[in-house]
């Protein structure tokens, strides 16, 4: 049950001809990605776990009729991206709201971090420090920008895969995927943030 | 793009789109720029991956919360009283005004069958309360408490009632003949000396 998912067949797939070992390992060892997906959004904790929890469900209830193409999980990433717009359209967040949430709840995500102080303390308040930064740069981020990084250098997917899954063509994922890191770069060093726009996207596409 | 966005860093100069796809597919850099910008991506994943680890344990829970309401769902009456106990216990974890009636549920529920006990035990006097009742009596009977009247009941009005005469007057002539003669004498001396 707790083996690697990603060893054994596609988990739908698997769980549609009865066998339910794939898609309970990823269960076990995907839901922290998730979590953690969705709270970098900008999903409040209860809300980051209702949402993990419902793509589960949603993954679950597709098993019979799922059709494998191209990686499960780029395919449960898309999923997730739905679950989150959804969310957002129900909720009726203003983008730029969504885009605070991250900062508004910025305390909660630091003190969800491990601490780390007994072993190295200097070392701990200089990552602390590090990911303050980060996450308010990333909380300044565009919803769009937001996903391609997180997907592109939190997740590691290809830019070929964000860009089907944010359903956007590829030079776009490209130029977000450099405002981005720019941004989160500029961050690292302690510099002021920088305001992402918007106005890339139409010139790539 | 606006031109504070475009200004950006002194690096801008040294990385550009390709750059970062380069770094972020291949992992590693032949250049000093794309060897910087490696370790800053690195960088990055590290710290915001504490977010991930610091949630542990929520994220254990979860993930086994989704599995007994999926693949490991019991649909057995075990099943259905573990769902049971398991809506009770986010229910009564998650209102602290439904613990306190619950627990005074259960005082009430415990104490009451226990109090019973006592008091129908005797262990205590229990609280004596008599009520006195009395047969309702009819108007015409004697209250079973006064003396009865050995004379019999007074006659209604205080006179004894006898037939009277005319209730017993045939109605029929046939009646009327079959009278006994002295009978038919007393009554005809009665009406009066005409026939003579």
């Amino acid at each position: 049950m707790t083996e690697d998912w990603k060893a054994e067949s596609d988990p739908l797939v698997a769980l549609g001809q009865g066998d339910p070992k794939p898609f309970e390992a990823f269960v076990i060892q995907e839901t922290p990605t998730f979590l953690a997906f969705f709270r970098r959004l900008g999903a409040q904790p209860t809300e980051a776990e209702d949402l993990t929890q419902d793509l589960a469900f949603k993954l679950y209830r597709q098993a019979e009729t799922y059709r494998a193409e191209g990686r499960f999980r780029a395919f449960a990433f898309r999923v997730a991206r739905n679950l989150w717009i959804d969310r957002v359209r129900k909720l009726g967040r203003e983008p730029r709201r969504t885009q605070g949430a991250l900062r508004e709840d910025m305390p909660s995500l630091l003190y969800s971090l491990p601490d780390e102080r007994q072993a190295e303390p200097g070392l701990a308040l200089e990552h602390r420090e590090e990911a303050e930064r980060l996450l308010v740069a990333l909380g300044n981020l565009s919803e769009g920008h937001r996903l391609v990084f997180e997907l592109g250098v939190m997740q590691e997917l290809p830019y070929q895969e964000i860009s089907e899954i944010l359903e956007v063509p590829v030079g776009t994922v490209k130029s977000r995927m450099f405002h981005a890191v720019r941004n989160l770069r500029s961050a690292l060093e302690g510099g002021a943030n920088l305001p992402s726009s918007g106005s890339d996207e139409g010139a790539a596409q | 793009m606006s031109s504070e966005d475009r200004s950006g860093t002194p690096q801008d100069s040294a990385f550009d789109e390709e750059l970062v796809e380069q770094v972020l597919r291949r992992g590693e850099g032949d250049t000093a720029q794309a060897i910087q910008l490696d370790r800053d991506v690195r960088r990055m994943r590290s710290a915001l991956r504490c977010v991930d680890r610091g949630q542990g344990a929520s994220a254990s829970d979860l993930s086994q919360r989704i599995l007994s309401q999926t693949t490991g769902e019991d649909l057995s009456w075990r099943g259905d009283l573990r769902l049971v106990g398991r809506y009770l216990r986010t229910g009564l974890g998650a209102s602290p005004i439904l613990r306190v009636a619950a627990a005074s549920l259960l005082f009430h529920l415990v104490a009451l069958p226990v109090l019973a006990y006592w008091v129908w035990a005797g262990q205590a006097d229990p609280l004596e309360l008599s009520f006195e009742t009395y047969e309702r009596a009819h108007p015409s009977q004697p209250f079973p408490d006064q003396p009865r009247d050995v004379a019999g009941p007074l006659p209604v009005g205080g006179v004894v009632e006898e037939p009277l005469v005319l209730d017993h007057i045939p109605v029929d002539a046939e009646d009327y003949e079959g009278q006994n003669p002295d009978e038919e004498a007393s009554s005809s001396g009665r009406g009066g000396g005409s026939q003579r």
